[in-house]
């Protein structure tokens, strides 16, 4: 009986004639900041699974997805930066196929959107290298 | 500064084309890994996290390709458009990749429980192992049925009894494997061990014929039930033990001891026999000679002579029975030669056909190949004699049809001279079969026969190293071998 009563406070309450606030409205910079948080989001985790797999694991790749994680921290740290450093680039500094380079934020922005692709291939292939291994060890075990 | 923005796309494209495949052929993997492994979270979260790195390289790719496409050629409103959904993936994606990354952060734990389901793998296999390897030592062979007569699993020894290759056994019906029937055993009213077995969930044996190589085989069979971990029946365990050779060997062994018993048998009748005729011998000597002495003394018109010559009558008489005897219990003094059968019997008929009555018929075959024979001419003369006279005292009534026949049998690879004295007479009773050749023993009417007949030729037959075989049927008649190695 009282689960009863409570259920239909709850329901009278949730329908109660308000205003409807329920739909969050995003616009402008949210987008960019979503986004940084996220790559935010990626390099705490990383540093977490960094300082977690410090101590090998007998019998599991821990060095692969070690390096896949650094490899990842790297290219957030990048990326994370390129992002930033993008918006305090003149748009009208892009002119067709040349960035008229002003500062040393340019010069950053021009640097980091050639290196990042190394770090996330690099981390893309220690997560291939660490899944491979583990499909190996799987193998053998089986096949035994 | 001018700074070309081609190196820029040229990497951009290349990396995403690379990211691409990498993580294509990562998807790849951690499939098969969760499909191996479906019980192992760790692989699951691989799974999904590839699947995200993917999906990631992928929208970014396309993204950066199709805005260059875009940029390039003037359409930057669209991209302006579509640059919201493809970065929002982007991302989503980026988030989701680190959020997977720390559900197996405990990989401690994860990693424990990986090693733990390996050693049990291992564990299993070394178990599956061991079991299997005491399953083939077996030394008879053994078969796993389920409930519907499917054979799940043979040891070495099935195999090898049955000459059956395992991929030909496995999934078949047992009741085709071992009996070479179409339908399970029960149907065809025969005891099923499965169906037994179901019933009182208890181990039973029984006896079965078998099938191998398209001959019956007597086999005991020992069946158990296999039974799942809630007690439910799953089928049986057969353990088949072949009894065939061993109840020939029984067979053998009863024929043999029985052989021992009828030779020792005589040996002991022999010995007392023996011993007797020489006594008598003696005594119808003494018994004979006075006898003779009297009457050479006595002239005519006594009447002692009439009684002199009825005690000499009857002690020739007990003297032919005493020769019998000494036959039987001593043949082996006999003067053994090559010997023709098929001439002595050709010489024997005239005399033996004077024996024959208007309605009894003989018949005579002889075999021309005939081997010789090593035997004492006047005894195997004797043997045939009482034998012929066997055969006509059986048809005295009836009448019927006497056949002597000689014939070339091989025993043993040898080659034996025989000869089959056959007549549609009364035939033998079944009781009587074992005693025939014992002294002494007869059927016939008092004052008809000694008994000695047929001891007499048994006696000759083992003294010329012979064999004596009966085949008779009461109502339909007998019919003698006596058979002799070839001296060729």
């Amino acid at each position: 009986m009282k689960g009863f009563l409570k259920g239909i406070v709850f329901i009278t309450v949730l329908f109660s004639p308000l205003h409807a606030f329920a739909v969050q409205e995003h616009a402008g910079a949210e987008g960019l900041v979503a986004h940084e948080l996220a790559h935010l989001f990626f390099i705490l985790v990383s540093l977490y699974l960094l300082f977690v797999l410090r101590k090998p694991q007998s019998g599991f790749p821990h060095r692969e997805l070690r390096l896949t994680f650094l490899f990842f921290l790297l290219w957030n740290l990048i990326t994370f930066s390129t992002h930033l450093i993008r918006e305090r680039v003149n748009p009208e500094f892009f002119t067709g196929k040349y960035l008229f380079a002003r500062d040393g934020f340019h010069y950053l922005w021009y640097a980091g959107s050639i290196v990042e692709h190394f770090f996330l291939i690099g981390a893309c292939l220690m997560f291939l290298k660490t899944l491979v291994k583990l499909k190996k060890t799987e193998q053998h075990s089986g096949g035994q | 500064m001018k700074l070309p923005l081609y190196p820029v796309w040229i990497v951009d494209f290349l990396a995403a084309v690379t990211v691409i495949l990498i993580t294509g052929y990562a998807v790849a993997v951690a499939l098969y890994l969760h499909r191996e492994n479906r019980e192992v979270n760790l692989y699951r979260y691989l799974l999904v996290q590839s699947i995200a790195l993917f999906v990631f390289a992928s929208g970014r790719a396309v993204g950066h390709i199709v805005k260059r496409i875009l940029l390039l050629y003037g359409y930057p409103h669209i991209w302006k458009d579509l640059s919201p959904i493809s970065g929002g993936v982007n991302t989503l994606t980026i988030a989701i990749f680190p959020l997977i990354a720390l559900l197996y952060t405990d990989l401690r734990r994860i990693n424990d429980m990986l090693l733990a389901l390996k050693e049990e793998k291992e564990r299993f296999r070394r178990l599956f192992t061991y079991k299997q390897t005491i399953f083939d030592s077996m030394m008879h062979p053994a078969v796993v049925i389920d409930r519907d007569f499917n054979i799940k699993d043979v040891n070495q020894r099935f195999l090898e009894f049955y000459e059956y290759k395992k991929d030909d056994v496995i999934g078949r019906k047992c009741y085709e494997v071992s009996h070479g029937y179409p339908v399970p055993c029960e149907q065809r009213g025969e005891p099923c061990p499965l169906r037994a077995v179901e019933e009182t969930k208890k181990g039973l044996t029984i006896r079965h014929d078998h099938i191998k190589g398209g001959q019956k085989r007597v086999t005991e069979i020992y069946a158990t039930a296999l039974l799942n971990e809630s007690g439910g029946f799953e089928g049986i365990i057969e353990i088949t033990k072949d009894l065939t050779d061993e109840i020939k060997a029984e067979r053998e062994r009863e024929r043999m001891a029985e052989e021992l018993f009828e030779m020792r048998k005589h040996m002991a009748l022999r010995t007392a026999i023996g011993g007797i005729a020489h006594e008598f011998n003696n005594l119808l000597a003494a018994i004979l000679g006075n006898a003779e002495l009297m009457l050479l003394k006595l002239g005519e018109g006594f009447s002692e002579k009439r009684r002199l010559q009825t005690i000499k009558r009857a002690a020739e008489r007990a003297s032919g029975l005493i020769r019998k005897m000494m036959i039987y219990e001593k043949a082996d003094f006999f003067n053994r030669a090559p010997v023709n059968v098929n001439s002595l019997i050709e010489n024997s008929l005239p005399e033996l056909k004077k024996e024959l009555s208007e309605d009894i018929s003989l018949h005579c075959t002889l075999e021309p190949s005939l081997p010789m024979i090593s035997a004492d001419r006047e005894s195997l003369k004797q043997a045939i004699k009482n034998l012929f006279e066997n055969a006509l005292y059986a048809m005295k009534d009836q009448g019927g049809k006497l056949i002597i026949r000689t014939y070339t049998r091989k025993v043993n690879h040898n080659p034996y001279a025989c000869i089959e004295i056959k007549d549609t007479g009364t035939g033998i009773p079944p009781e009587n079969l074992s005693r025939i050749f014992d002294p002494f023993f007869t059927t016939k009417d008092v004052g008809e026969g000694e008994g000695l007949g047929l001891s007499v030729v048994k006696g000759i037959v083992d003294a010329n190293q012979g064999f004596i075989e009966v085949d008779s049927r009461e109502g339909e008649g007998s019919s003698f071998h006596i058979c002799f190695p070839s001296i060729n």
